[in-house]
């Protein structure tokens, strides 16, 4: 990671039993509500782009996790979340999202 | 008994099979109700008399797309017991979603987003304590069920589809549900 985004706050993405896992490591911060709404995620997720933040993958980006079935589009909510990511210009290193600057 | 517990291993397999080898796409854009529907039914009221090791066997042989099936029944059965007035089918998508579920790997975000839609649905039917906890009783997992039942003690403005992302439309035949401005399927109308 940059040197420059070392101090970053950083928020943890993936699929849920990935995140639960990074929790118990002590991983970054994660959206654990036991009243989520898909709203409330993206809602969280545009307050950690506009801080800045950079983002974990607790799960690999495979097509297992990539792909949802038809009912919604056929993506997943992980690919949901890194293409809102992509949107705002965010660029991949390893197993970190970071931030256009 | 050697042989009776045989025949119900193989039904099992044969339900896991149908599962699993049903295309989605189809199976979503299919006409509502089909046989498809029917046959899940059934598979559901087998998972009723399973034993909780032959319900954790019949998860752990679900592939993606048979994962994925469940949870399309699941929204297609909200959306069959509004038009029929009828609470078997929402049990039948709760008992869906405690079948995907298991003690296996789903997101259980996807999952929240599935009941929203069975929650919507008995509101319309019936009382959704009664309806939710029917289906409850055949889910064996501890995380599952509290899942499930967590739903009915959510505030109201958390238990509205549109948070989900879904949205209600009437269509010529009853009910449809969309979600994110997907294109409704020709068979649902």
């Amino acid at each position: 990671m940059p040197p420059t985004l070392r101090e970053r706050r950083v928020t943890t993405l993936g699929r849920t039993w990935d995140i639960e896992a990074a929790k118990e490591l002590g991983g970054g911060r994660v959206l654990d509500d036991p009243n989520w709404t898909i709203e409330g995620n993206y809602a969280w997720l545009r307050e950690a782009i506009e801080n800045g933040d950079v983002f974990y993958l607790a799960s690999p980006v495979t097509e297992a996790n990539l792909l949802g079935d038809p009912r919604y589009g056929g993506v997943s909510v992980f690919m949901r979340e890194l293409d809102l990511l992509r949107r705002a210009g965010y660029h991949r290193i390893g197993d970190y999202l970071l931030p256009p600057r | 008994m050697i042989g009776l517990m045989q025949t119900q291993a193989e039904k099992m397999d044969k339900m896991i099979a149908f599962l699993n080898d049903l295309p989605a796409e189809t199976y979503w854009a299919a006409r509502l109700p089909s046989p498809e529907d029917e046959h899940i039914a059934q598979c559901c009221e087998a998972w009723r008399q399973f034993s909780t090791e032959e319900r954790r066997a019949f998860t752990s042989m679900l592939k993606q797309n048979g994962r994925w099936i469940l949870g399309i029944f699941s929204t297609r059965a909200a959306m069959l017991g509004v038009r029929q007035k009828s609470d078997r089918w929402l049990v039948y998508g709760i008992i869906a979603l405690a079948a995907l579920l298991g003690r296996s790997y789903a997101d259980w975000r996807e999952v929240l987003m599935d009941l929203s839609l069975l929650y919507h649905s008995a509101q319309k039917v019936g009382d959704p304590h009664v309806i939710f906890e029917e289906g409850a009783q055949y889910v064996d997992e501890e995380r599952s069920r509290q899942l499930i039942l967590g739903y009915l003690e959510r505030k109201p403005p958390d238990q509205r589809i549109e948070v989900m992302g879904w949205e209600e439309v009437e269509g010529p035949s009853g009910v449809i549900y969309r979600f994110d401005q997907q294109p409704i399927p020709e068979g649902h109308l």
